[in-house]
């Protein structure tokens, strides 16, 4: 077993006895202290209330200073990493667990990907488990619905999950997506909620979404206008931070009541649009991806042909609160024209 | 870098230059300045003749259920053209194959115009929101007629149709429309060859392939259309809960009342 060196971001304290009469505080674990969710969350604690502290598991130690967080390098690639987990959990009493460490970037070792996300999550599952950790949230994207002509607008959170047909790098979301959801159902005592968001615009985290918006030309293919759903990161966080503290088992699609086309995109932000035609541009660019070129695998190509439209309606109900921002108030924010919001 | 805010004048301000399209791309705008142009064309080059079954009252979301040919939906926007200003203001919304919206440009302007993808959940949801729809039960097998198979109802499904009538509570509207398969003499089709470009079929007509993409234009025919009274499946069904039988007489019933107006609009 890979043991990974140990180190404190703060000095560890045994959780203290409470009165019965008080909600028990959050003791939170959290992976993938690198990503939207996992970095934001543990850079404002705060604002989530009564967290005692949060035991991060990773490779890369957390960004953030706050005392109450205690950093455990740990690779979840690696078989034991369960066993691990569990011995820190049950040291501080673990009892809400974020699972956030998946990749939203596509990456070419694929083979590593599945370890992480499907194989890992696995061992988060059975970590989470034998340490009776009582409330678990899963970070997942409406992307997990996959990017066809065939879906329906808007997908529900019961329409199935078929980006391992569609969007291929995906697949491995989609397992422990469904990993999750048996081990919910075999487990209804413990509070398993996984969010999945529509595109978050943030332009402090690097997503191939960010930087191809931030470019100077906007790719399109002729012929094609999809429409897409964008998240602020607040308005995410905010969801969040209630899935931690109160008990909303399900799986909800975060998302916005309106839509943008891509032209509207390329209009909003003054962007060159630079148009090919689809029978052209997906062999070609699955040919170039195949010879190691481009960051963004081929089948993404698909979300510039097809829209991919959500219901948030469930998640709305459920938390009570919708987005404070549209679509549209996101794409301006992020595109620096936020004062121009309504 | 150009700021679009200041190159359209003070008085415009960024938000105003996004277009408000609905969830499925419908664009208002988009709408108002083709009908005209559709309604033309429908009246000047298709001579469309427009009869009723006594008068319509379709203040309440309806689900018109009529027949199908030719490979581009252009009975679709006969139909649209014909009775969108019947609607209470609110545009019909065809329920189209799903290759139609594999097809650029095609897709595309019809997303625009109102056209959305066939399934139930589009469906249902389009009808709570009071819009009526367009459905062609007889789907790819009713786009695909060849001349030679004539103008012979196809099957309507397994009864979409009428499962969405009863969950949902609107009344059926059946259309009759003489012309599509003139439109689009479909004279063979290539399946494999289709579905190696992704689509079900790829027609041969006198014009495509023999012309490039300008022969998918469909040729100037006549249409006619015949708009039959209002069918309550709730009523026809005699009960309140009905089973797989029920839901096929009624599909039957709903495909014979089609097939009776499809042949007086061929008369």
């Amino acid at each position: 077993m890979a043991v990974k060196k140990k180190t404190r971001a703060a000095p560890r304290k045994k959780p203290a006895a409470r009165p019965p009469s008080k909600p028990r505080a959050l003791s939170l674990a959290v992976t993938g202290c690198e990503t939207l969710v996992g970095a934001r969350v543990l850079q404002d604690l705060g604002a989530i209330g009564n967290v005692e502290r949060a035991v991060v598991f990773d490779v890369q130690p957390p960004a953030t200073t706050d005392p109450r967080v205690l950093y455990h390098q740990l690779d979840l690639t690696q078989p034991g990493a369960d066993a691990e987990m569990v011995e820190v959990m049950r040291e501080y009493d673990t009892n809400v667990f974020l699972h956030a460490a998946f990749l939203w970037n596509t990456v070419r070792d694929l083979e590593w990907a599945h370890e992480l996300e499907s194989v890992g999550t696995d061992r988060v599952l059975a970590a989470v488990l034998s340490a009776g950790v009582s409330r678990f949230v899963m970070t997942s994207s409406v992307s997990v619905y996959g990017i066809t002509h065939r879906n329906a607008t808007p997908l529900s959170e019961d329409s199935p999950l078929v980006s391992a047909r569609t969007l291929p790098p995906w697949s491995d979301k989609v397992d422990a997506e469904t990993a999750v959801a048996r081990f919910a159902e075999s487990h209804p005592d413990i509070c398993v909620t996984v969010i999945r968001s529509a595109l978050v615009l943030d332009p402090m985290i690097d997503r191939a979404i960010s930087r191809t918006m931030r470019k100077g030309f906007l790719p399109g293919l002729m012929g094609f206008d999809p429409l897409f759903q964008f998240i602020h990161p607040d308005d995410l966080l905010k969801i969040y931070r209630l899935a931690l503290t109160e008990s909303h088992p399900g799986a909800f699609n975060i998302t916005t009541e309106d839509a943008i086309a891509l032209s509207d995109l390329v209009r909003l932000g003054s962007k060159v649009s630079i148009q090919v035609p689809h029978v052209v541009a997906l062999p070609g660019y699955r040919l170039l991806w195949t010879a190691g070129i481009g960051d963004i695998h081929w089948s993404f190509l698909n979300f510039l042909r097809f829209s991919l439209i959500t219901d948030g309606t469930r998640a709305k109900e459920e938390f009570g609160v919708a987005p404070a921002r549209s679509s549209l108030d996101t794409v301006l924010e992020f595109y620096g024209r936020g004062q121009e919001r309504e | 870098m150009a700021n679009t805010h200041e190159a359209a004048g003070p008085e415009v301000t960024t938000r105003a230059l996004v277009r408000r399209l609905d969830l499925w791309g419908y664009d208002p705008e988009f709408h108002r300045n083709t009908m005209p142009v559709l309604r033309w064309a429908a009246e000047n080059l298709f001579k469309i003749n427009v009869s009723f079954d006594g008068s319509p009252d379709w203040r309440r979301p309806r689900i018109f259920v009529a027949n199908h040919g030719g490979f581009l939906p252009v009975d679709a926007l006969m139909v649209k053209s014909a009775l969108d200003s019947m609607l209470s203001g609110r545009p019909l919304r065809p329920l189209l194959e799903d290759y139609v919206f594999t097809l650029p440009y095609v897709g595309m302007w019809l997303s625009r115009l109102g056209c959305v993808r066939a399934c139930q959940e589009n469906a249902v949801r389009l009808l709570a929101q009071g819009q009526s729809v367009l459905a062609f039960p007889e789907g790819v097998k009713g786009a695909g007629k060849t001349l030679f198979e004539g103008t012979r109802i196809q099957r309507f499904g397994r009864g979409g149709v009428v499962r969405l009538a009863l969950r949902t509570g609107a009344g059926v509207v059946p259309v009759g429309i003489a012309g599509p398969e003139s439109a689009y003499p479909v004279v063979a089709r290539f399946e494999t060859l289709g579905r190696f470009l992704g689509l079900p079929f790829l027609p041969v007509t006198p014009t495509f392939p023999l012309l490039g993409p300008l022969g998918l234009l469909p040729l100037p025919a006549r249409f006619s259309l015949v708009v039959g009274e209002t069918i309550d499946l709730a009523r026809e069904a005699g009960t309140d809960e009905p089973d797989e039988a029920d839901i096929l007489r009624l599909n039957e019933l709903v495909r014979g009342r089609v097939s009776e107006l499809l042949y007086r609009a061929l008369r």
